[in-house]
């Protein structure tokens, strides 16, 4: 009976310190001394990204430099703006997406290189929907976007130099989307919504036991934007963050 | 199973209870703890209803084993209405004052001292505790109200510039307010957790009141037991055992019991005395023709 009323008073002991307990504290990847392969990754992705260009390029495989610098230079240098699937049908678009494709096999930097151009991609060709034409240039932006976050997404969790610009690639997404499902004049394109919806509950586990590594990140960076991805209009905070995060992006190359 | 026996498991199974409630799992399924904030409302409330429940109570621990009883009954108290408060707001203001209530209620001839676990005690707890979950769960979905109801018509019409009022949201709150570890909380197990460790305090707290009534009552058995047994057997006859709490041989020190049996058992033989004298001096035969009320008391005081 003693050695009852011990383990009793022991447990009591431990109710009360238990209560203490608090979880560890998330580091995120670009708060660890650890410093990235290339210094504010973010800026590449930027109006401005193409004047440090020549700092990513050299970090890529040889055989994918040049392609590289041909795509993005002529991204920038379009004097029109075609409509992106236009665009993407051309000789330079092909090329655009070959290389976008060898990018997304490779590693971090790669995939930052990839991300710059998709980011390019939509700052410089048409995507956004008008009362003549339809959501299908924003859901091949949108389409190529998911592609890049299947492939990087929750992997840069860990990674200090595409930590940050996935997230930014994250809100994008949810930019294009949106566009794409408030795009019919009247009433709303509800497919792409639903393709969207199922991939950001993959993507951010909402519907999983635990969340992933990705959501988190999102959830301390934006958190209306996460929090906004549980209500009806799932993508409304995500786009919101996205018109900050990229003022000149407005699917119509700022003009 | 003795008393003192009972009284350690009882405490035992508030302890374990006090362990289950104290944890939750995060996102990752790290345990992490409750938090102190509600322990301290409950250990308020806890104090607040054992003040006014054991206002006229003389009763001190006498022994180790007191100590951890009396301990229990505080600390599980404490426990269980921290497990069920809601996380705050003006919820969290009117559950304690129910609470505060239902927990130093009690009648005149209820057994145990100090605040007590009464059936409707305990299913307002429970209720409040459904509440809790309920929030919980909603926390854990990232839905941050109790309830959103939308809008018949107005919700079907597809123009988003009627979305702030397509739907109500009823009781709202926040994250910090709900205590959640920032990597989100496992709805499941923190369920399993909080329900089995609701139900270890409930039962040990009322488990723990009557185990501690039995374990008075063996006290002064023993203490009379002391005596010739025939003495013991007339004692036990003049002062019942029902009555023993009544008569505040509860909580005693050894000495202070023998005292006060001592003077009961005088008090009770005086009583005795006195009315049966009054009975051989008093004639019971009333004038003829009186009510059949009068002959029936008549009737009974002669068989005595």
């Amino acid at each position: 009976m003693r050695v009852q009323a011990a383990i009793a008073a022991v447990l009591f002991c431990a109710a009360i310190f238990l209560r203490g307990i608090e979880a560890p504290a998330r580091v995120a990847p670009e708060q660890r001394a650890e410093r990235p392969v290339l210094a504010s990754p973010l800026q590449f992705l930027g109006s401005s990204g193409s004047k440090r260009a020549g700092e990513l390029r050299e970090l890529l495989p040889e055989a994918l430099r040049e392609p590289w610098r041909r795509t993005t230079t002529g991204l920038v240098a379009l004097m029109q703006c075609p409509n992106t699937v236009d665009w993407l049908a051309t000789p330079r678009g092909q090329e655009f997406e070959r290389t976008l494709a060898e990018l997304e096999r490779g590693d971090a930097t790669q995939g930052l290189a990839a991300l710059v151009m998709l980011v390019d991609l939509a700052r410089h060709t048409k995507w956004a929907p008008s009362m003549f034409v339809g959501p299908q240039h924003a859901e091949r932006v949108g389409d190529l976007l998911q592609t890049w976050l299947a492939n990087f997404a929750e992997r840069s969790s860990d990674d200090v130099t595409l930590h940050e610009p996935a997230i930014a690639g994250a809100l994008l997404y949810a930019r294009v989307m949106r566009a794409a499902y408030n795009s019919p004049t009247f009433g709303r394109s509800e497919a792409p919504y639903a393709r969207a919806r199922a991939f950001t509950s993959e993507l951010c586990g909402l519907q999983a036991k635990t969340q992933t590594q990705f959501g988190r990140g999102l959830k301390d960076r934006h958190p209306s934007a996460f929090l906004g991805l549980s209500t009806e209009d799932f993508l409304a905070g995500a786009d919101e963050a996205a018109r900050l995060a990229f003022p000149d992006i407005d699917g119509a190359c700022g003009k | 199973m003795n008393a003192e026996r009972q009284l350690t498991l009882a405490c035992l199974l508030i302890a374990i209870g006090g362990v289950l409630l104290a944890m939750q799992l995060d996102g990752d399924g790290a345990i992490v703890g409750t938090g102190y904030a509600p322990l301290g409302i409950g250990a308020v409330v806890a104090l607040a209803a054992t003040l006014l429940a054991g206002a006229r109570s003389t009763t001190l621990p006498r022994d180790a084993l007191d100590v951890l009883s009396t301990a229990s009954g505080f600390l599980g108290l404490a426990f269980i209405v921290a497990g069920v408060l809601a996380p705050g707001g003006s919820w969290l203001f009117f559950e304690v004052l129910v609470l505060l209530w239902l927990l130093t209620r009690r009648r005149p001839d209820e057994k145990s001292d100090g605040p007590m676990l009464t059936p409707s005690a305990c299913i307002a707890l429970a209720l409040m505790l459904l509440l809790r979950l309920w929030i919980a769960f909603q926390g854990s979905e990232n839905r941050w109200q109790l309830a959103e109801i939308s809008v018949p018509i107005v919700s079907w019409i597809p123009w988003s510039f009627l979305d702030p009022i397509k739907t109500i949201k009823l009781g709202s709150f926040d994250p910090t307010e709900m205590g959640l570890p920032a990597g989100g909380m496992r709805f499941g197990p923190t369920l399993a957790l909080w329900s089995c460790g609701f139900a270890a305090v409930a039962s040990g707290l009322m488990w723990r009141s009557r185990a501690a009534y039995e374990l008075e009552n063996d006290r002064i058995h023993q203490t009379i037991q002391t005596l010739p047994p025939a003495l013991a057997r007339l004692v036990e006859r003049l002062i019942p055992e029902e009555d023993w709490k009544r008569l505040g041989l509860h909580g005693l020190s050894e000495r202070m019991r023998c005292k006060r049996i001592e003077s009961l058992v005088e008090k009770e033989m005086r009583a005795r005395r006195e009315f049966e004298g009054m009975l051989k001096h008093t004639p019971l035969l009333g004038p003829p023709g009186a009510s059949a009320f009068a002959t029936e008391i008549e009737d009974a005081m002669r068989r005595e």
